[in-house]
C-alpha cells in the first residue's frame, strides 16, 4: 500500500493522511492549511469542547479519544495514517503516543510537541521529529527587544 | 545505592520507606504539592516536589550519580519520559517502571526500560492458580526476553502421561524444566522421567508457542 512511501515534502502529487493529537490553537491552524492543500485530516481530543473552533470539512474528521490509548488511536485510524503529530497540552503524553504510533502502528512520520529543550534533545536523539515552541518564541522575543522596532 | 523514585503515591511511598530501612540513598520527586506536603514529614529533604519528567529537575535530585531510576506514578507516560530521560540524558544504568496499562508493558519494554512492572499481569497469575479450568498458569516473565515461565497442568487421560521426556516432540525453544507430582515432589527434567497424571509442568517458552505446548502435554487419548 502506499503508506510505505516516505515522504520527502508534501508538495507532491499524494494525498497525505494526518493524525492530530491535540485539538488546540495548533491542530487547527495545521489541519487547515493541509486541507488547503487537499490533504485529509482526523484530529483526536478527549473533550468534544475542544473540536468548537476546528474549521469544518468533509476532510478534516473530529473524533474524541485519548492517544495513550491503543483503541482510541486505531478509532482515529493511525493505522492508515501517513503522518502523526502530537500537540496535546502534556508532553509527556505527546511522547509516548508520538512512540506508539511509530514503534506500535508504524506510521511513517511522526511529529512531536515537546517544550523543554533538554527532553526535545532526548526525544531528538531517539529519532522523533520534535518541535519546541519556548525557543522559537524565545528567540522571537528577543529579536523583538533588541530590533530598533518600537510600539507605534 | 542512590536510587531515585518518581512518584509518591501509595507505592512511591513504601518503596521509598522500604529502601531508606536499608540504608539506601533515596530521592523520591513528587509532582503534587498537596501529596508533598503530606509526605514531607515522614521523608524530610529526602522528597522533592515537582516534575519528575523535567531534566532539570532531575538533575537536582542528584540523578547523575543515580544508580537505580524508578518510576511509579499512576500514569505510563510520566513513568516512559522519567525513564528515557534517566536513561538517553543522563545514563542511569537501571531504569524500573511501572506499566498501569497492561498494553504499555511490551512498549515500555521496548523503548529501553530495563525492568516493567505489570501489576496487572502478576494479579491474573495469582488469580489463575485457583481457576480449575486453566491448565496453563503464566508464573514468572523473564527479564530482557520475551520468553515466560508457565506451568501446565497434565489432566486425567492426557496422551503424553505414561511417555518420557524423551518420546514427547515439543515446539522449538520450549523447555522444559521440572516437573512437581501431585505428592509435590519435583523431579529434574531429563530425557527418561516420565510425565504422570496431575503433575505440574514448569516450562520455558514464548507466547506464541503457548498453545502448540498446550496441545502436545493436554491432548487426551
Amino acid at each position: 500500500m502506499c503508506r510505505v512511501w516516505f515522504l520527502r515534502s508534501l508538495a507532491g502529487v499524494r494525498t497525505v493522511n494526518v493524525l492530530i493529537m491535540g485539538c488546540g490553537r495548533v491542530a487547527r491552524i495545521v489541519a487547515e492549511s493541509l486541507v488547503n492543500k487537499g490533504h485529509t485530516i482526523t484530529v483526536m481530543d478527549i473533550e468534544e469542547e475542544s473540536f468548537r473552533y476546528l474549521p469544518e470539512s468533509p476532510e478534516i474528521t473530529p473524533i474524541i479519544g485519548d492517544g495513550v490509548f491503543d483503541k482510541d488511536l486505531r478509532k482515529a485510524g493511525v493505522e492508515y495514517a501517513d503522518v502523526f503529530v502530537a500537540v496535546d497540552p502534556s508532553d509527556a503524553r505527546n511522547a509516548l503516543a508520538a512512540q506508539k504510533a511509530r514503534y506500535v502502528f508504524n506510521t511513517p512520520k511522526v511529529v512531536c510537541h515537546m517544550d523543554d529543550p533538554l527532553r526535545q534533545q532526548v526525544y531528538s536523539d531517539l529519532g522523533l521529529l520534535t518541535v519546541g515552541p519556548s525557543q522559537v518564541v524565545s528567540d522571537l522575543i528577543l529579536e523583538a527587544i533588541h530590533s530598533s522596532k518600537n510600539n507605534s | 545505592m542512590y536510587i531515585v523514585i518518581v512518584g509518591c503515591g501509595k507505592i512511591g511511598y513504601h518503596l521509598a520507606k522500604a529502601l531508606l530501612l536499608i540504608e539506601h540513598e533515596v530521592v523520591i520527586i513528587e509532582k503534587n504539592s498537596r501529596r508533598y506536603a503530606e509526605v514531607f514529614e515522614e521523608f524530610g529533604s529526602s522528597v522533592m516536589v515537582g516534575d519528575g519528567t523535567e531534566p532539570a529537575l532531575l538533575e537536582k535530585a542528584g540523578i547523575q550519580r543515580a544508580d537505580v531510576l524508578i518510576a511509579v506514578t499512576g500514569r505510563d507516560e510520566e513513568n516512559l519520559v522519567a525513564t528515557q530521560v534517566s536513561k538517553h540524558q543522563f545514563n542511569v544504568p537501571r531504569t524500573i517502571s511501572l506499566a498501569n496499562n497492561p498494553e504499555n508493558d511490551n512498549l515500555l519494554h521496548d523503548l529501553g526500560v530495563d525492568v516493567v512492572v505489570n501489576s496487572t499481569e502478576i494479579i491474573l497469575a495469582h488469580v489463575e492458580e485457583e481457576l480449575p479450568e486453566n491448565v496453563l498458569v503464566h508464573i514468572l516473565p523473564i527479564v530482557g526476553s520475551e520468553r515466560q515461565l508457565v506451568c501446565v497442568h497434565i489432566p486425567a487421560y492426557a496422551r503424553v502421561i505414561g511417555k518420557s521426556l524423551r518420546e514427547v516432540i515439543l515446539p522449538e525453544g520450549v523447555l522444559i524444566s521440572m516437573l512437581v507430582g501431585s505428592d509435590g515432589e519435583p523431579r529434574l527434567a531429563n530425557d527418561s522421567e516420565v510425565f504422570r497424571l496431575e503433575d505440574q509442568v514448569i516450562v520455558l517458552t514464548t507466547p506464541q508457542n503457548e498453545k502448540a505446548l498446550l496441545d502436545v502435554l493436554t491432548r487426551i487419548v
